[in-house]
């Protein structure tokens, strides 16, 4: 037999357990999955560099905006950035993705970024993630793409933070605009610590 | 940034980034990248210390990076809209034209010479 259960508002009946539907139980506004993992808030926030760089070997502290096109879409809370320090809204698991674009004329062997974790307000940094890539010599100046991504378990939102790093063989110019993303920093709530 | 398909140099911040590194400049108002709108950021990473130090550039002036975007474009031009670009469009790679030197050097000296004849320096 189908039936259907209209109602306006289904509130748990024992104070603390929520209201569990078939596995999956909701509470406070939050979801709790059967199979595992909780969701009681999502959010998502991008930040871009808004002006060129020219490094061999820098953390990006400056020149950082967060997305501002007409049609930019944002989820939830805000990222905040110090100095090039992250802070996140919320504790929770997080997906953090640096996307790096750069350009140089002549060769460059490597050309690396990283996301970089701490868990004690930055008295020290861990490398959570890391890519290269490299430019051949071909007279004219040469782009690269790269793209690092690390799951974050942010506990305590005063001492669990990131920063992004850059490094290179050799000078290049890591490009920054402030009308689309190029080099950028993506932030995704997936779920409560 | 410089134009992408082309890749020559068409703004003052294309000379600005070559001139130091670090994130020593940024702009009051990054949708109007003028220079009245030039900052210097007080800070810039140092990577000896892998931290924060005071920023020891100075601003250069508008005469400045006006000059410098124009010299940046006078080399792009000259590496791209010259001689120096159309008679690399026209000799043989590398590899053949070695081969061409130990079959007949006077006949490479003839073709390097005809391609130099046809695009003159100037």
């Amino acid at each position: 037999m189908t039936s259907t259960v209209k109602v306006d508002t289904i509130s748990e009946n024992t104070s603390a357990n929520g209201v569990v539907v078939d596995s999956v139980t909701l509470k406070d506004g939050g979801v709790t999955y059967g199979g595992g993992g909780s969701v009681s808030s999502l959010m998502t926030d991008i930040f871009r560099m808004s002006a060129e760089l020219t490094t061999s070997d820098a953390d990006i502290t400056a020149n950082l905006e967060r997305a501002d096109d007409a049609t930019a879409g944002k989820l939830g809370s805000n990222m905040t950035e110090s100095s090039g320090v992250f802070t996140f809204p919320s504790t929770g698991i997080y997906s953090v993705q640096f996307n790096v674009t750069g350009k140089r004329n002549g060769a460059a062997r490597y050309i690396g970024c990283q996301i970089y974790g701490t868990a004690n307000n930055g008295t020290a940094w861990d490398s959570l993630a890391l890519s290269y890539e490299s430019i051949d010599n071909q007279s004219a100046e040469v782009y690269m793409m790269m793209r690092a991504e690390a799951i974050f378990d942010c506990t305590d939102t005063s001492t669990h933070k990131v920063k992004f790093y850059l490094n290179s063989a050799a000078n290049v110019i890591f490009t920054g605009d402030t009308n689309r993303n190029t080099t950028c920093m993506i932030f995704k709530r997936l779920g409560d610590t | 940034m410089s134009d992408i398909k082309t890749g020559r140099p068409n703004h003052i911040e294309d000379y600005l980034v070559q001139l130091h590194t670090q994130q020593w400049f940024g702009w009051a108002d990054s949708k109007n990248k003028i220079y009245a709108n030039l900052i210097l950021h007080p800070k810039i990473y140092d990577a000896s210390s892998k931290g924060l130090v005071n920023n020891p550039h100075s601003k250069p002036s508008e005469a400045d990076c006006t000059a410098g975007l124009k010299a940046l474009q006078d080399a792009w031009d000259l590496e791209n809209d010259s001689y120096k670009s159309k008679r690399r469009a026209e000799y043989p790679s590398i590899g053949d034209q070695l081969d061409e030197i130990f079959k007949d050097i006077d006949a490479w000296k003839n073709r390097i010479q005809a391609i130099k004849d046809a695009n003159p320096k100037g």
